[in-house]
């Protein structure tokens, strides 16, 4: 997808952090929006804000993308308003730190609801109607460089959000076969640290999953020192899409994270050929 | 863990399949053996052929998404053999089909049984293991699925639920690491199992296609797939080294090569996009 002007782009998580910063680099295209969030005074402050900045038409939504039946109203908001999606951002997400003996099962519930069936949910209620319009429609989900190994220990454990995020590489590769040859081109973003609020997720935290934890706030501030841009990504994650890439990586060091992961594949599977040659 | 003689470990699915595989080849090399398995009847068969092979054997009963189940494993285990250095966490089950083809239970259901109950077995296991100071291995079930995405069989659920078990493994064993505690991931290709049938253990009736696509897809071309035996025997070799990555088919290098090169391809274009290393390093705004 090449020219987003007049085009709708849905953006879940899309009132804050690299969800905003994808948002905006989308209306400076020219697309209009629906920004999708918990809170929905500031999805709606957030959307009339680029809708001033950018003349496009934007709208805040309240949503939880863990709930079916919210993701379903959402996409009733967004074809009513714009009669059309062209662009979905499966963006929303968050992390609940921690070693696996003292993260909570509320811990790894909300994470993994939030950062794989969120996606799950979106793309089962979007994906029919984008295949029923017959226009092309590009989708984008939220991994990680984590979804190639482990995070820096500077940021302690993440052992949910790990898992999490390779599972959104999984689903992501396998939909972009699944939807190769029916107009829905996909991609996957995986950034780095970047400066966002996401430390701060537990501001969302719904009763079902638990107390709400109480977050040092220095992690925050070294993710707001050290971290990129929100509108770096977004303006990455754009030209990305427009040339076509699946993966979008925003961090070059990554590469170590995949060269690891894929030498000790590497180094297993020759072990795997010598077994073969013993001709088991 | 070279040596497995008395060692006592703990099979999940050890009923059937590759666990069933897991348990023989454990047993093989001196290891005491709990099939744990939500088919209680196919456990207490395996346990007793491990006994008449001169094994010591117990069968428990298990469902592995409910946490009581897994302590009261975790209890037996511990009644009987009074240590527990091996657990393999291999209970998986599979839904085929594209996201359309899945009901929301389906995606539970999956999640629930091959992400979810390893992350309860750990937490139930693992203060016990570390307590008692014995040698520790713990072995996830992942699968070809999760290093990559072989050409055959769309089944996006199972893909998401098998990486997430790979990322999980790579996590638990850096943060134990400090502890002594091994850590395994095995990767199956094809193995000649009945796990396209494993909705036969589901309760829920609300699924979708992706369970009729399973068995159609599934049955064929596992039928032509490596013996279960031959992959435990495989398993158990990796646990015994120590390998962090068990792979078990020597064709599972074409996706892990596919991906690994369409990632570098991708990571040359943002390099290509003027990121130099300096500018997108931790200190880059």
């Amino acid at each position: 997808m090449q020219d987003f002007k007049g085009k709708c782009a849905v953006v879940t998580g899309g009132n804050s952090g690299i969800g905003l910063g994808i948002a905006r680099a989308f209306a400076s295209e020219g697309a209009n929006l629906v920004l999708v969030g918990m809170d929905e005074t500031k999805a709606e402050r957030a959307a009339s804000a680029l809708s001033d900045e950018f003349d496009v038409r934007a709208i805040g939504v309240r949503c939880d993308v863990t709930d079916r039946a919210q993701v379903e109203v959402l996409a009733d908001r967004a074809y009513s308003e714009f009669g059309n999606v062209d662009i979905l951002v499966n963006n929303a997400g968050l992390g609940a730190g921690g070693p696996i003996h003292e993260i909570t099962e509320g811990d790894w519930d909300w994470v993994m609801n939030v950062n794989v069936k969120g996606i799950f949910h979106c793309c089962a209620v979007f994906v029919p109607r984008m295949l029923a319009s017959g226009q092309p429609a590009h989708i984008s989900n939220m991994g990680s460089e984590q979804s190639f190994g482990l995070a820096s220990p500077d940021f302690g454990s993440m052992i949910a959000y790990t898992a999490s995020k390779h599972a959104v590489l999984g689903i992501t590769d396998s939909m972009r076969r699944d939807y190769a040859d029916q107009g829905i081109e996909v991609s996957l973003i995986c950034p780095g640290p970047v400066a966002t609020d996401i430390w701060n997720a537990e501001r969302n935290r719904p009763a079902e999953f638990g107390d709400r934890r109480v977050v040092d706030p220095e992690g925050g501030k070294m993710i707001a020192e050290m971290g990129m841009d929100p509108n770096a990504v977004g303006r990455m994650t754009v030209e990305g899409i427009k040339g076509g890439d699946f993966y979008i990586f925003t961090h070059s060091y990554i590469r170590d994270l995949v060269k690891t992961r894929h030498e000790e594949a590497l180094e297993a599977l020759e072990k795997t050929d010598a077994w073969h040659r013993l001709g088991v | 863990m070279q040596d497995l003689k008395d060692k006592v470990a703990v099979v999940t699915g050890g009923a059937s399949g590759i666990g069933r595989g897991i348990c023989r080849a454990l047993a093989e090399d001196g290891a005491r053996v709990v099939v744990a398995d939500i088919e209680v009847g196919r456990a207490e068969d395996v346990a007793k052929e491990l006994q008449e092979s001169g094994a010591e054997a117990i069968a428990a009963a298990c469902d592995v998404t409910d946490p009581a189940s897994i302590a009261a494993v975790v209890d037996k285990a511990y009644d009987t053999f009074g240590k527990v250095n091996i657990l393999c966490n291999n209970a998986g089950v599979h839904v085929s089909g594209r996201a359309r083809h899945m009901t929301e239970g389906d995606w539970d259901w999956l999640m629930n049984v091959n992400l979810k109950s390893i992350f309860t077995a750990v937490r139930t296991f693992l203060p016990r293991m570390l307590e008692s100071g014995e040698p520790m291995h713990i072995q996830n079930t992942a699968s070809e699925h999760g290093v990559g995405l072989p050409d055959l069989g769309r089944a996006v659920g199972y893909t998401a639920s098998k990486h997430a078990v790979v990322g999980f493994s790579e996590v638990l064993r850096a943060e134990n690491a400090k502890y002594n505690l091994e850590v395994s991931v095995l990767c199956p290709g094809l193995v000649r199992t009945d796990i396209y049938d494993s909705a036969r253990n589901r309760d829920e009736a609300s699924y979708g296609e992706g369970q009729r696509i399973a068995k159609e897809v599934g049955e064929p071309a596992m039928a032509d797939g490596m013996h279960p035996d031959t992959a435990g025997r495989i398993a158990v070799d990796g646990i015994r080294d120590n390998d962090p990555f068990i792979l078990t088919h020597p064709y599972i290098r074409e996706f892990v090569d596919r991906r690994y090169q369409q990632v570098s391809a991708a990571l040359d274009k943002a390099d290509a996009r003027n990121l130099t290393v300096e500018q997108s390093g931790r200190h880059y705004r």
